[in-house]
């Protein structure tokens, strides 16, 4: 009988706890604030010349037109910089579909390797289970 | 007689305490609104990064200029060129490179909410919860910095942010801009380290 007791109050007490931290977790999940725009990707190409105030204007039309392409473009000499959705397009897929709006010569720009081979800490081996599962999780969200 | 002094009296001082509080009024300058309020404030509009969105028309303005600062650092981003801000955001720019854009969206979502939040914009929406200052600016205590910050590189960056603001609306003459500068100086202690 003495044991029954115990075991209902250890079993309440768990209850309790996990109702408690069920709650927490609600709350977090419905107090946290959504990060916008989450699958934005910034994205360069580097033209041959550089653009005047009429073919700043004309590139700005042309890449808006391209399905995913943000409303921020941003021109500068012979650089184009724009903010796309990367769920939609990717910066190959821009790049190709600008390439056939007009007769450029343009590349894509690569990050020199200087910064792309800077190191983002944590810094993960990218054969570990830790960084396989972190992407597996980045890539439903992202 | 008395009685009637005693109104007259009475008239005097009413009269004295309203038209006192009259002038006071007129005289006083109305409060300058917000940086916030003066970039649009509260008013919702369509967001045109996200159809079928409302948006703060006071955030969307801030989130337009962070793209359009971040858009001109990238646009500066040269190999092996130094004082372009691009070791800064070296961490940021490698992962967007190798296709991870989260931080990027996280970056422009705490810059615009930093911005809007101290400037005016303390609805919920414009919560900042990213570090402060300090912490944010030191490579050894937020890893997502590049490099610590000189003098130099932060006049660039103001620089840069003076150059989005015009690109989207500010003009360089306005006490609006001279604002925003202000706000931006407020900020160099903390961030060059």
């Amino acid at each position: 009988m003495k044991i029954n007791r115990t075991v209902k109050k250890v079993v309440l007490s768990l209850l309790g706890i996990a109702l408690m931290l069920f709650g927490i977790l609600v709350y977090h999940i419905a107090s946290i604030k959504p990060v916008e725009n989450t699958n934005i990707q910034i994205s360069r190409i580097d033209f041959d010349k550089p653009f005047d105030s009429i073919s700043t204007i004309d590139i700005q039309k042309k890449l808006h037109e391209i399905k995913g392409v943000k409303s921020e473009i941003i021109v500068k000499r012979n650089v184009v910089v724009y903010f796309h959705d990367n769920n939609i397009a990717d910066s190959k897929k821009i790049y190709d579909e600008l390439m056939t709006k007009g007769d450029y010569k343009a590349e894509r720009f690569l990050l020199p390797d200087n910064l792309a081979q800077k190191q983002v800490c944590p810094v993960m081996k990218k054969d570990s289970y830790k960084y396989k599962f972190t992407k597996f999780i980045q890539g439903i969200f992202n | 007689m008395k009685k009637f002094s005693n109104w007259a009296l009475l008239a005097v001082a009413f009269g004295a305490v309203a038209f006192t509080s009259c002038s006071k009024d007129d005289d006083a300058p109305a409060p300058t609104p917000s940086i916030y309020e003066r970039l649009g404030g509260t008013t919702m509009v369509a967001d045109p990064d996200n159809p079928g969105q409302m948006i703060e028309q006071g955030r969307l303005s801030y989130r337009k200029v962070v793209n359009t600062t971040v858009g001109l650092i990238v646009a500066d981003v040269q190999a092996n060129a130094s004082g372009n801000l691009g070791a800064h955001f070296a961490p940021i720019l490698s992962e967007v490179g190798a296709g991870n854009t989260t931080n990027l969206a996280i970056l422009v979502d705490n810059l615009t909410d930093f911005f809007s939040f101290n400037t005016g914009g303390t609805n919920p929406v414009n919560t900042y919860s990213g570090l402060d200052m300090v912490t944010a600016h030191n490579p050894s205590l937020n890893p997502r910095m590049g490099t610590t910050s000189t003098n130099a590189d932060y006049t660039k960056f103001v620089g840069y942010v003076g150059a989005a603001a015009q690109q989207n609306g500010v003009a360089a003459n306005t006490e609006l801009y001279t604002d925003i500068v202000a706000v931006l100086e407020s900020l160099r202690d903390p961030i060059v380290q």
